[in-house]
């Protein structure tokens, strides 16, 4: 109550003081007003003893008041404990209070539930064993941080707020504390997430540096898996600058042992192709992440159609997608540490951006157990095809990558020209792009075909006659760092093979050609090769991260496709000819094949960007386009099903500092596995929505726990490691060095002081006083 | 009719009565057969006239002078007696100050009354003078046992409120006191020490055998007085407020100064003195202090 009281305003504190400060003024001026009279006859002797002792009894009594008003002041003082709220204080008058900082571990392979206890359990003892204890004693204060909450705070604080990161921060421990802590305990339970320990322990030690004057011990809750702790140098150098700001580090295990999981590591379209209306194949890799073998392994999975909204009145209130059952995907059995992939189709008949969904059955880890994803299909793929003059090569290709009018690819004719004019956006409404023996680029098309491709964009070249040698070499490879793999040097002839049985094209193992790679009498024996353009005889594979997929048959092993990554992108470089002219590949009937698997493979970077994680921001590329200040996103809610609407408004100013566009959903709202969806309108009107499948991080699952020697080696040998079967707080009762003990030591001094002073004062009844009477 | 019992406690009556009261010094007379006495002779004979004084005896008036002159005198004679013995008891207002049952005066008188019915049980004569600046009241040198009531009375008259003079009392004593005897002072002596041992040595100079029966009351020789108290002087008017204990070592160091001088100056003009407190049992004083005497008379 007193504590409260003095705390809650300075002026209350100032009039007590005051106020008790006067008191023995008034009590003495009082008592000199109340006297006695005593009719004395030896009136000489006193006088005398007056005149020599007059100095000696005003200093005494002097000594007397201040000696009163002290003793006032430091009652005042204990009953409230002013002073314990400053650490300068306590630094001044006694010990430093013992600050206990405790991070828990909330990612969500806490919840791994082992005969019915999860390590969040655990750690929920931990934690209210230590409230207990330290609810005893004086000069305690607590602190509680969640390691997702920390992961936030480092991911998003901008300067040194730092009070919203802990649930409790540096709180003082009174006999409510225990309360407080029961009621934390329900907000403290396994998050979505998979999160580090670095961050907490960088901001506890934050926290620890800006408090001085407190002596300070960190509690590490956690169930200290491999994959934070071993060999891991952040967290090492974070424990270390823990000890450096004078803290004591203890880490507490709350796991003891690991149960049968598995973890769906992915589920990703098996192709780029994605057209409505064209079935799309998913790839589904199962991990078993635990230490024993599960069979019988039982996959729902489910999609749900999200066709493009149409007409203004579209509202993510009303947009729901249509959920349908897939067949059940069965494993047999998945051993130990193996992954097991499935592929299942799914069809979606209109373009949108469509859901699937699959489930494991729960074990021991739930959150794990079931991934979203997100396929964006349109009415068709559009591929740009610059054959400048058109030609047959454009035919060729054209007709590969729709044979039948099957694959919903549609090709769209371009030329040098409209490379050259055409801006990044133009560029990126393509799946990917065939330049077919074009001569030369002009400047500012390499430019925008650079951009377009480190995007996610993939640019396959077919060389041919047209093509500027000098100009490809100079201005496209430019060292190894351009937009074309290698540097040419001259056009070779292919010399015709006397060996039917020997092809002139000889693929490597790659997706572009897994179709010919192991297969008997592929067709691609029968085709011949004229003429090639090739690198010079110094260029070798992996020169600015070329790899040759394909060479031509012979010693020299020439390069027939040779690949590059630039950026998210991939770029393609085929040196012969895509029609007759310098190779027949064009009539084998393995080229519609290798033109599909060339566009998929290289336009797979477009894709990449679908994936998110929990508790990691989701930020929107709005282009060149310009949109309206207030969007709505929408949030996964406790059901699958269930949708959660927020309506945000964009910070321009911040985007600008920032040099970010910030639109889109901040990390602490990505708490929850699902579908979240950013719906924003154009200053123009038409409406964009970008729904994305936030998953939860699969490196959490790893759940392999680190032998104590290995956590000892990574938090350094002034660390305690305990069990929290065998936690047991290291408490100092510190009553000699406590704030309030020192004021009552200093009270109780100052009280025989006063005591003293006031005997010798003659205000305390003499031994042998028999009282003076006087007789008239 | 006076209380002659307030002032002789039948106790001390009895411890003195088994002590013999004894002069230091050869005075002028004694009780038969116990005082050696430097006159010889018988009472018979005429002395002087002296003006009469109230409490002397009727019988004693010369009646032929008051017939002749119309006034009353007295006949003195060389008495047989032969120990006058004359008391001085102080009546100042500082001897109205007492913190136990009798304050200083009561004590004085008591001890007055109590040596004037011994003197008398021996036949030896006593009289009396109580004073403050001045003499106020005067019994005459009587050895008649009646003599005891009006010294009595004149010892209950109480305490004046006036200050103490005692040089000019003592002197006075000297130059009245028509024959050497023992002159007994019961008196606080709360005056100015030099006059009044100037006092004393006046009297011995006369030839007078001086005792001094110094009466202080407990607190004034503990002082264990404690809290706020406002002292006023019984005989100057100045006050003091004070916290007592704060000042009383100062104030034992101050009377044990005045008590060293007054000793000191007793004993270098050989005049008894014996320091009395109003706590004491006068049954236990008295025969300490004439035993005392008595061992001194032995050592002459």
């Amino acid at each position: 109550m007193f504590q409260n009281l003095l705390s809650s305003s300075p002026w209350v504190w100032s009039g007590l003081a005051i106020g008790l400060a006067v008191l023995p003024v008034l009590i003495h001026m009082i008592n000199h007003f109340r006297f006695r009279t005593v009719r004395w006859a030896a009136m000489d002797f006193l006088l005398a003893s007056h005149r020599r002792n007059r100095n000696r009894v005003w200093l005494k009594q002097l000594l007397l008041l201040l000696s009163r008003i002290g003793v006032l002041l430091l009652v005042l003082a204990s009953v409230s404990r002013i002073g314990c709220n400053s650490n300068r204080w306590a630094g001044w008058f006694a010990a430093s209070p013992t600050h206990h900082y405790v991070l828990v571990d909330d990612s969500y392979s806490m919840s791994e539930s082992v005969g019915g206890v999860a390590p969040i359990d655990r750690a929920h003892q931990v934690l209210q064993h230590l409230s207990g204890q330290i609810s005893r004693l004086d000069q305690q204060r607590l602190t509680v941080i969640r390691w997702s909450r920390a992961a936030q705070w480092a991911e998003t604080t901008e300067g040194d707020d730092d009070s919203p990161a802990a649930d409790l921060n540096g709180v003082e421990v009174d006999r409510e504390i225990n309360a407080r802590v029961d009621s934390l305990l329900a907000r403290i339970q396994p998050a979505s997430m998979a999160v580090a320990p670095r961050d907490a322990l960088e901001l506890a030690g934050q926290l620890i540096r800006r408090r001085d004057g407190e002596k300070s011990t960190v509690y590490v809750l956690s169930d200290f898996r491999n994959r934070d702790w071993a060999a891991a140098p952040d967290v090492a150098n974070a424990i270390v600058r823990l000890r450096d700001a004078g803290a004591e580090v203890e880490l507490v295990r709350c796991a003891e042992q690991t149960a049968a999981n598995l973890v769906i590591k992915e589920m990703k379209p098996a192709g780029s192709i994605r057209v409505a209306g064209v079935p799309l194949m998913m790839e589904l890799s199962v991990q078993n992440v635990s230490g024993e073998a599960v069979r019988n392994v039982q996959i729902k999975a489910s999609s749900a159609a999200f066709p493009d909204p149409e007409g203004a009145a579209a509202s993510p209130d009303l947009a729901n997608g249509t959920w349908t059952g897939l067949p059940v995907l069965f494993i047999e059995s998945i051993e130990p540490g193996e992954s097991v992939t499935r592929e299942f189709p799914v069809f979606f008949s209109q373009p949108g951006q469509h859901v699937v969904h699959a489930r494991l059955p729960d074990d021991a880890i739930v959150s794990d157990n079931q991934v979203w994803s997100v396929i964006r299909l349109g009415k068709s793929a559009r591929v740009l095809i610059v054959d400048d003059p058109p030609g047959d090569d454009a035919r060729f290709v054209a007709l590969g990558l729709n044979p039948g009018g099957m694959t919903g690819i549609e090709s769209v004719p371009g030329t040098r020209a409209m490379l050259r004019d055409a801006s990044i956006g133009e560029l990126a409404q393509y799946e990917s792009i065939f330049l077919l023996d074009v001569d030369r680029l002009d400047e500012s098309a390499v430019t925008g075909l650079r951009a377009y491709v480190e995007q996610g964009g993939g640019l396959v070249y077919f060389t041919g006659p047209r093509v500027n040698l000098e100009q490809y070499t100079t201005q496209l490879y430019t060292k190894g760092d351009g937009i074309f793999p290698l540097p040419l040097s001259r056009v070779a002839e292919v010399t015709l093979s006397t060996d039917a049985g020997v092809a002139d094209i000889v693929p490597q193992r790659h997706p572009v050609f897994s179709h010919v790679i192991d297969v008997t009498n592929s067709l691609l024996g029968l085709v011949q090769v004229k003429q090639v353009l090739q690198p010079p005889l110094e260029w070798t594979a992996g020169t600015g991260g070329a790899r040759v997929l394909a060479t031509v048959r012979g010693e020299a092993r020439t390069p027939l496709v040779v690949e590059k990554s630039l950026g998210r992108g991939t770029i393609l470089a085929v040196l012969t000819t895509a029609g007759p002219e310098w190779s027949n590949w064009c009539r084998n009937g393995t080229f519609p094949a290798t033109i599909l698997l060339m566009q998929e493979y290289v336009s797979r970077g477009r894709a990449s960007d679908t994936r998110h994680i929990t508790g990691a921001p989701i930020f929107l590329d709005s282009g060149e386009r310009t949109f309206q200040g207030e969007y709505e996103i929408v949030t996964p809610g406790a059901d699958l099903k269930d949708r959660v609407v927020w309506r945000k408004t964009a910070d321009p100013v911040k985007a600008i500092a920032t040099g970010r566009d910030r639109e889109g959903v901040s990390a602490s709202e990505t708490i929850r596995p699902g579908i979240y969806e950013v719906w924003r309108r154009e200053l123009a009107g038409p409406l964009k929505i970008d729904r994305m499948a936030v998953n939860v991080d699969v490196s959490e699952s790893e759940t392999e726990l680190i032998d104590n020697r290995s956590l000892a080696a990574t938090a350094g040998s002034g660390t305690r490691i305990t069990s929290s079967r065998e936690f047991r707080p290291a408490l100092e009762r510190g009553p000699d060095g406590s704030l309030a003990r020192i004021l009552l030591v200093v009270l109780l001094v100052l009280i025989l002081c006063e005591q003293f002073l006031g005997l010798i004062n003659s205000y305390h009844p003499a031994r042998l006083s028999t009282g003076g009477t006087q007789r008239a | 009719m006076p209380d002659s019992g307030k002032f002789l406690h039948p106790e001390a009556i009895r411890r003195i009565s088994r002590l013999e009261l004894r002069a230091r010094h050869i005075v002028e007379g004694f009780l038969s057969g116990m005082h050696r006495s430097p006159w010889f002779g018988h009472s018979v004979e005429f002395l002087q006239h002296r003006q009469y004084a109230p409490g002397d005896d009727l019988r004693d008036v010369d009646w032929r002078v008051w017939a002749r002159q119309d006034r009353l005198y007295v006949k003195q004679y060389e008495e047989d007696t032969n120990l006058r013995c004359h008391l001085l008891v102080d009546t100042s207002a500082s001897m109205s100050f007492g913190s136990g049952p009798l304050d200083k005066f009561d004590y004085a008188a008591t001890i007055a009354a109590t040596l004037a019915w011994l003197m008398l049980r021996q036949q030896d004569a006593v009289g009396a003078v109580t004073f403050d600046s001045v003499v106020r009241g005067r019994v005459p040198v009587r050895s008649r046992r009646k003599h005891l009531a009006t010294l009595i009375s004149a010892l209950e008259t109480g305490t004046s409120g006036e200050k103490t003079d005692l040089f000019r009392i003592l002197q006075q004593a000297a130059a009245t006191f028509p024959r050497r005897g023992l002159t007994i002072l019961i008196s606080d002596l709360l005056c100015d020490v030099e006059q009044t041992l100037r006092g004393l040595r006046l009297l011995r100079g006369r030839g007078h055998d001086v005792m001094v029966f110094h009466i202080l009351d407990d607190e004034e020789l503990d002082f264990n007085l404690d809290g706020p108290t406002r002292f006023e002087s019984l005989e100057s008017g100045g006050q003091l407020r004070c916290n007592p204990r704060a000042l009383r070592d100062g104030y034992l160091h101050a009377l044990q100064e005045f008590l060293d001088q007054v000793r000191r100056g007793c004993a270098s003009h050989k005049v008894d003195y014996a320091l009395v407190r109003t706590s004491d049992p006068l049954d236990a004083v008295l025969p300490r202090y004439l035993s005392n005497r008595l061992g001194m008379h032995h050592r002459n």
